[in-house]
């Protein structure tokens, strides 16, 4: 005798992950807004001294590619708001790929400044 | 079974979920560390401050920039501290989301998948929240040394 097993428990997006998916979307926007603003003043800040600091140059590039990791996060929040809207599994994959690019790309920036500075100083 | 959970974790988006998760554990373990090394400077310098680097600086730097100084000094240690301590929670949040992509990535299991957005949720929350007392702060320390450098010109 056979008995069929049901397990409801794998490959499944419940919906308390997609409460907590339109929570993090909106607290990514806000967060995005913040780097975005400190990023340009930063930028602003670097060009009035780059002559002045043997590092400026790298600050600049560091604070420029944060300027984008701030759009890059509000493109992600879009993805993921758009995914807990429509559960199309195309926009979970496309913030899924946002979301890998962000992180690796804020390890690398971490590395280079660190190590750059290093270099530089 | 609600419509929310017929969203079935494929295996193309399971890839996606292992390959950021080695990104996100990398990031969470590099900043917990820089964390931590932050914390025992702060920990340091406001045990003997006049002991300290920068108590020794001050001891050759002109009287009214140590006034300055004073008036600050345990201002700025307290608010890197608080500041320190919210991003520490935050990062070991984002860790524990790591771990729970891997984790989704080989068995698509549901109450990985609500750990792992829990986890990045507080995650962004608290990295939001250190943003703004950063400005708070900054206002705050400011404003001291602003006050602080007129009370010296009287």
């Amino acid at each position: 005798m056979e008995f069929e097993t049901i397990d409801d428990s794998q490959n499944k997006f419940p919906a308390e992950a997609i409460e907590e998916l339109k929570a993090m979307s909106k607290w990514m926007n806000i967060t995005a807004v913040f780097l975005i603003i400190f990023g340009i003043l930063a930028i602003l800040g670097n060009l009035a001294t780059i002559s002045q600091k043997g590092t400026g140059f790298l600050e600049l590039i560091t604070n420029g590619v944060g300027v984008y990791l701030g759009f890059l996060v509000i493109k992600k929040a879009g993805f993921f708001n758009a995914f807990s809207e429509t559960h199309n599994e195309r926009e979970l994959i496309e913030a899924l790929k946002a979301t890998k690019l962000y992180w690796m790309i804020s390890v690398i920036l971490i590395i280079v400044g660190f190590f750059g500075g290093m270099i530089l100083n | 079974m609600s419509e929310n959970e017929n969203v079935v974790i494929t295996d193309e988006s399971k890839t996606f979920f292992r390959s950021s998760a080695v990104w996100i554990r990398a990031y969470a373990i590099i900043l917990l560390i820089f964390l931590g090394i932050m914390g025992l400077m702060i920990i340091i310098l406001s045990a003997d401050k006049n002991g300290s680097i920068v108590g020794q600086m001050l001891e050759k730097a002109d009287p009214n920039l140590k006034n300055l100084v004073d008036e600050v000094y345990y201002a700025v240690i307290l608010c890197g501290a608080i500041i320190i301590a919210v991003l520490g929670y935050a990062v070991s949040k984002l860790l524990s989301a790591g771990n729970s992509f891997t984790a989704i990535s080989y068995t698509g299991n549901k109450d990985e998948v609500i750990k792992a957005f829990k986890g990045m949720k507080t995650y962004w929350m608290y990295y939001g929240i250190s943003l703004i007392l950063m400005i708070i702060f900054g206002v705050f320390i400011a404003a001291k040394v602003i006050v602080a450098g007129l009370e010296l010109k009287v």
